[in-house]
């Protein structure tokens, strides 16, 4: 009886279509990706019910930035260019680093505008910022 | 007679290497794969610009305002009355959620000031809100 020789073809698994596979997976993610990581500015509100005494209470103390509809800015009282608010309130945040700086919007004023004003605050490192609604304004 | 001799070609095929192809490959699919995030808020918004920024939290509900007006919550569009609602319903679920207020540039604040008080009257406390590099 006659054994079969064993073929000279080598058992193994396929794998050339191994990087198409890839390649494609990867296509799809690289389409539909959007990176998580995203930067920004946080914001505290306060609670509801004690806010307007206490800003009440620091208002005569606070420093008062008053944005208006045509993106003008007044930091008590006098006009100031964006560029000027650091330099203004860095020896008043050196006196009392816990001073609040009171934002009162004009509501033709644009969301741009106050972003401005809150990057130069943060980056003042001011700790106490308000930013008083329509109503509390004329509730004062 | 011939003066040069006719080199033979050699018996190895000439062929780009691409054994490492799909390590390659693979590589980078396991990077997009680690940092892509399917639930990202893609509203066409144009964020402020600023120089002051920290890294946002990643657990985050996201409430955008597009330059025309159009305000929404999660994904879905609504209108400014509703935020108080769905915002209280977040902050029972858990109290120190994160809002991340995507709002454009150019939207009036008296929209912004509305949605403030909407978050405000919910008790929302934690925001974040998202901008663009500035450049010097």
């Amino acid at each position: 009886m006659r054994f079969r020789r064993n073929s000279q073809v080598e058992a193994e698994v396929p794998n050339s279509s191994m990087s198409d596979i890839a390649f494609l997976l990867l296509i799809f993610f690289m389409v539909t990706t959007a990176f998580a990581a995203r930067k920004g500015i946080d914001f505290r509100l306060p609670a509801p019910a004690n806010e307007e005494q206490e800003i009440e209470q620091q208002e005569l103390k606070a420093v008062t930035i008053q944005v208006q509809a045509s993106g003008r800015i007044v930091v008590d009282g006098i006009p100031k260019n964006l560029g000027d608010i650091q330099s203004y309130l860095k020896p008043i945040l050196a006196a009392n680093p816990k001073k609040f700086v009171i934002i009162q919007m004009d509501m033709e004023a644009s969301y741009g505008n106050m972003m401005d004003v809150l990057d130069e605050l943060k980056q003042a490192d001011v700790q106490n910022i308000a930013l008083p609604s329509k109503q509390e304004i004329s509730s004062w | 007679m011939k003066l040069f001799k006719r080199r033979r070609g050699s018996g190895t095929k000439a062929e780009v290497p691409n054994s490492s192809m799909s390590d390659i490959a693979f590589l980078l699919l396991i990077f997009f794969m680690v940092t892509t995030s399917f639930t990202i808020d893609k509203t066409p918004v144009d964020l402020p610009k600023t120089q002051a920024r920290t890294e946002i939290p990643k657990n985050h509900e996201v409430v955008s305002i597009q330059k025309n007006g159009f305000i929404q919550f999660h994904g879905e569009r609504v209108m400014m009355a509703d935020i108080q609602p769905l915002t209280a319903m977040e902050i029972a679920k858990d109290k120190d959620q994160i809002f991340l207020l995507k709002i454009d540039k150019g939207v009036r604040w008296e929209l912004v000031d509305e949605l403030l008080e909407q978050l405000r009257q919910a008790r929302a406390r934690n925001l974040s809100l998202p901008t663009n590099q500035e450049v010097e």
